[in-house]
């Protein structure tokens, strides 16, 4: 295997007596999709800060594209490549789709300093901005306020700016949570569809979605790594069927 | 930032009184009538008016769209004045070189004020700007070369390549106006610009703006550094106009009074604060005489302002902010 895009070499965390990281190592090849798995607070979440650099971890090291990212503040690690999709549907509610995609797509150029020209006049943006709403099933709804789109559709329109970044890599937090069925699937085809052309590393709970599109998997139990594996070999370990899966050992 | 075309006639009212060209156009209008009819007085106000409209509008800028409430926009306001004054005992007279060395002394006092300001967040921004004027207010206290607590008459009006022809009340109206004019174009352009959709979608979603990969800090400390000298010219005309300058421009109550402008007029839309400011010099000039209170009252009302940032002229006439 090539160099990993993302290696995180013994992280640790504690919040007060809680360790929420303990020790956590693995990595994420440059053209896999990686699942990050585990119990309700087993700290995952707080692993997907500490990668994005919201979080600053006690003590390890996030390296990221071949680089030490362990010192560098969020929008640093963005420009890198480094693409998020939040737990909780984050969007500029008070912004349009489009313009919130236009601002994702302007993000990649890494100044805000552009005082004159109108923004509604970038039109190169506009036109990736508006291809990548299309792409994640938002066509024809690019003038809503992204605060009036329906829950699954904010998690569509996340996805959409951070595709439109084409960022090196995707960082996903449970990115269908509280979406239907039926769009749960259609999100899922399309992270599939970018298999071997952008690596990710997705939070996932829904098993059916992780065993659909991961490579391999990691276990985070108690914020240590029970496991890292791939998908047959997460199916056969009897501490996580007991742990996790909720299974009884055979 | 653009909404669909107002039906009723109270929308379009407010729709017309909004519009960024309308209350500039208001101000040229008693100027022009001050000089015809030979109103001084109006000229005098209108001219006031001009330049606490821009002192307004840059706060507007920082406080609507970047949602930072700045409670010490006097300092930058009041070292423009001091330019004006330090640079006159200099020698240095004219205006072409008053105005943008006024607006660079206040963006350099905003650029390490700010950069500490901005690592706070909410009621501590707050009080921070706060406590940086009125460092502000002690340290020109204490220059006695420049008057000191008392300040000090500026050595004259600014002249233009030489000529005096800022002796004129008039002459230094339509200045203010230009000035207030081209601010007020490059800071709407700035808005619909990708830093004013920068600045607001930070101001909205700080956590979503850098993890798309943009300095929040730094799109923050420009603005700020923008509105400062902003701030700074505004300063310099209001030198220019009373010929005197003092450290009581840099007063808390000038701060405060500077936002009840912008909040007046309706802080989320840039072209209120000109607004606002024509509100507040008109009642300061015809009820602060009438009445005693008109001081009480706007303490308090900065107070309300602060405190729930509710008081919006527009949406008091019915109309969604
Ligand atoms: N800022 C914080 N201060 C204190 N404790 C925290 C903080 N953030 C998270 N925690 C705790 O750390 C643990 C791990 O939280 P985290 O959000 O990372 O879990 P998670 O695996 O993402 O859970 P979920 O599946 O529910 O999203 C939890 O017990 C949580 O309560
Ligand atoms: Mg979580």
């Amino acid at each position: 295997m090539s160099e990993p895009i993302l290696r995180l070499d013994d992280i640790q965390k504690r919040y007060g007596a809680l360790i929420v990281s303990d020790h956590v190592s693995f990595s994420v090849g440059a053209k896999e999709i990686h699942a990050l798995i585990g119990p309700n607070g087993a700290g995952k979440s707080t692993l997907v800060g500490q990668i994005a650099g919201s979080i600053r971890p006690d003590a390890g090291r996030v390296v990221f594209d071949g680089r030490d990212v362990t010192g560098l503040p969020v929008a640093r690690r963005a420009r890198l490549g480094l693409a998020r999709v939040f737990q909780t549907s984050n969007v500029i509610a008070g912004f349009s789709a489009l313009d919130n995609v236009v601002l994702a797509a302007a993000a990649t150029d890494g100044t805000s300093f552009r005082f004159i020209r109108p923004l509604a006049g970038e039109r190169r943006l506009r036109e990736r901005a508006a291809a990548s709403l299309e792409r994640v099933g938002l066509a024809g709804r690019e003038t809503i306020l992204a605060g009036a789109l329906a829950h699954g559709e904010k998690r569509a329109l996340e996805l959409a700016m951070g595709l439109v970044q084409e960022p090196k890599f995707l960082l996903l937090d449970e990115p269908m949570a509280g979406t239907g069925r039926e769009e749960t699937e259609r999100l899922t085809e399309l992270l599939a569809s970018l298999d071997g052309k952008i690596p990710m590393l997705i939070v996932e709970h829904d098993m059916a979605t992780v065993f659909r599109l991961a490579h391999r998997i990691t276990v985070l139990i108690g914020g240590a790594v029970a496991i890292t594996g791939t998908a047959d070999e997460i199916r056969a370990d009897r501490q996580v069927r007991s742990a996790y899966l909720g299974e009884e050992a055979p | 930032m653009t909404s669909p075309a107002p039906r009723s006639l109270p929308a379009r009212l407010v729709a017309l009184l909004t519009h960024p060209v309308t209350a500039i156009a208001a101000i040229a209008l008693v100027v022009a009538a001050g000089q015809i009819l030979d109103q001084g007085f109006w000229v005098t106000l209108a001219t006031r008016a001009a330049i606490l409209g821009l002192a307004a509008l840059s706060l507007g800028f920082i406080l609507g769209q970047g949602g930072l409430v700045s409670f010490g926009h006097a300092a930058p306001f009041g070292i423009g004045a001091y330019v004006v004054l330090i640079a006159g005992e200099a020698g240095v007279r004219d205006v072409l070189v008053l105005l943008p060395l006024a607006f660079l002394g206040s963006a350099l006092f905003a650029l390490p004020t700010g950069a500490l300001a901005l690592r706070t967040r909410g009621v501590y921004f707050i009080m921070i700007t706060l406590a940086f004027a009125q460092m502000g207010y002690f340290v020109f206290s204490a220059l006695s070369a420049y008057g000191g607590d008392d300040g000090m008459s500026i050595a004259g009006r600014a002249t233009l390549l030489g000529a005096r022809v800022f002796r004129s009340d008039g002459a230094l109206a339509w200045l203010s106006i230009a000035v207030l004019a081209a601010a007020s174009l490059f800071l709407h352009r700035t808005v619909g610009a990708r830093f004013g959709h920068v600045l607001r979608a930070a101001r909205d979603n700080e956590a979503r703006t850098a993890a798309l990969g943009f300095s929040v800090f730094r799109t923050r400390l420009a603005a700020t550094m923008i509105a400062a000298g902003i701030a700074g010219l505004a300063g310099a005309l209001m030198a220019e106009q009373t010929g005197f300058v003092s450290p009581s421009l840099m007063n808390w109550h000038r701060s405060g009074e500077l936002i009840v402008m912008v909040v007046l007029g309706g802080s989320r839309r840039l072209s209120g604060a000109v607004l606002g400011a024509i509100v507040v010099v008109l009642v300061e000039e015809f009820l602060g005489e009438a009445t005693e209170y008109w001081k009480f009252g706007l303490g308090l009302l900065i107070l309300a302002v602060v405190a729930t940032r509710v008081v919006d002229l527009p949406r008091l006439l019915g109309r969604r902010a």
